[in-house]
């Protein structure tokens, strides 16, 4: 079981939809795919067009005896795609980042709570999309990883806040064992014409070399799938942007 | 003002609680653990998975179906299993009756149990044993001790390892559903560890 953990301190910049199109396509390519919405708007489930949910509150804040597990897998949703399933989120995601900054949580929480699925007919990949926000589920969620993807849209201050992952990540890595480690920043939201996005994706580069992750570009039929409750793969599976995120599953396969 | 890289700032406070930030632009990779493409396993991984020759499929998925059952890894619950059923047969609990099936011992006589009688090899046709014919199972994380034992039992009966394997899977299924068999699981937490 491969854990990957979708972050990035600013929100807007496709974590959500990174998240639904890469666990869909690795999921049409035989990988069971567990995806875990630990965002308060619970976009994950929206998109995939299910009603919110406290499972990503359960799975954060109890224990990991048999009971709990159990209570938690209740909360798995099929999504209605062959091997991709869910748990959801709703508002009492807060609820459980306040709980786990007010107790200060051990580091490894949310890995140990992922450790259940890792059985007979667990997942091949999880795959979990966080706020964007500071500290305690998305520190905690970063840990848990295997693999970390970090989108960022190509523009100034998205770029800046990749540069606080990677001061998050260093630390933890320094400083808290943390034994994931960074697939690549994936640029999202590209147009090739736009001076701005020339600039902010030379930037990455130059510092990330070949660890940014080929761009997708913006398109119109990414930002129509979630009101159609739709992944790329089903809503134009012949577009750039399913080649794009094909592409990146294709990449994660290899690691 | 031109445009400026949002890494030209060095200095700026971690406020992740690190002792310092980012030194220069140029070494971040060097501060963050990057992925690695995946590589072959090693040999000794890639010996821990053994695989048993003539044990049935549908042997195999209700083994899988315990595993399921229990959320654990279905190679623990088959090593759960063997393990049972060598104690078994230490106790004098499973006792094997191989029977002479053409011109070799085995425990699964083509007609059933103890339906079987001794003909002698010559008056049956000779048959080329082929390998690829039988149904393969491999289990990862049975340890070599375990192995070891099934294939010294096999041996002091003479009959396939395979079959032994089924046998005692059998077993174990049998007493696991019979509620012989306790099982109790348990969490392991992740953990840093110099001895893993």
């Amino acid at each position: 079981m491969k854990i990957i953990t979708v972050c990035n301190l600013k929100g807007g910049v496709g974590k959500t939809t990174t998240v639904i199109n890469l666990g869909h396509e690795l999921a049409r390519r035989g990988k069971d795919v567990l995806l875990v919405d630990f965002d308060p708007q619970a976009h994950t489930g929206t998109a995939l067009g299910l009603r919110s949910e406290p499972g990503a509150f359960y799975l954060s804040t109890m224990g990991t005896g048999q009971a709990e597990t159990t209570f938690i897998k209740q909360f798995v949703r099929q999504t209605g795609r062959e091997r991709l399933s869910l748990i959801l989120g709703d508002l009492t995601t807060n609820a459980a980042q306040i709980m786990v900054q007010a107790q200060n949580a051990p580091m490894n929480i949310i890995r140990a709570a992922l450790e259940r699925f890792r059985c007979s007919g667990g997942p091949d990949y999880v795959i979990m999309d966080t706020a964007p926000s500071v500290g305690g589920i998305l520190e905690r969620a970063v840990w848990a990883a295997d693999l970390v993807i970090v989108p960022s849209s190509c523009e100034y201050l998205s770029t800046n806040s990749v540069r606080k992952m990677m001061e998050m990540m260093a630390t933890m890595a320094r400083d808290k064992a943390w034994n994931g480690a960074l697939l690549g920043v994936l640029p999202t939201m590209y147009h090739d014409q736009i001076r701005e996005h020339r600039a902010a994706l030379d930037d990455l580069r130059k510092v990330f070399g070949e660890r940014v992750l080929p761009p997708i570009h913006r398109a119109a039929v990414l930002a129509e799938c979630p009101g159609e409750s739709k992944t790329i793969f089903e809503k134009a599976p012949d577009s750039r942007s399913a080649a794009e995120y094909s592409a990146l599953c294709k990449l994660v396969l290899r690691y | 003002m031109g445009r400026r890289s949002v890494w030209d700032d060095e200095h700026r406070e971690n406020q992740w609680g690190g002792s310092s930030a980012l030194p220069a632009p140029l070494t971040v990779l060097e501060q963050i653990p990057v992925a690695a493409t995946r590589r072959k396993p090693d040999r000794r991984k890639r010996d821990s998975v053994v695989t048993f020759r003539g044990v049935p499929e549908e042997l195999h998925n209700q083994v899988k179906k315990i595993a399921e059952g229990l959320g654990v890894p279905v190679g623990e619950v088959a090593r759960y299993l063997f393990e049972f059923g060598l104690g078994a047969m230490e106790r004098g609990e499973l006792r094997l009756n191989p029977t002479l099936a053409a011109g070799r011992r085995t425990l699964f006589p083509p007609k059933g149990w103890g339906a079987a009688s001794y003909t002698p090899a010559s008056a049956l046709p000779r048959r080329k044993a082929r390998k690829g014919n039988g149904p393969k199972v491999s289990y990862r994380g049975i340890p070599p001790e375990i192995v070891e034992r099934i294939e010294k039992e096999s041996g002091r009966f003479a009959v396939p390892v395979g079959e032994l394997a089924r046998r005692l899977l059998e077993f174990g299924i049998d007493a696991y559903q019979a509620g012989k068999l306790p099982v109790q699981t348990y969490v392991v937490t992740t953990k840093n560890t110099l001895y893993g």
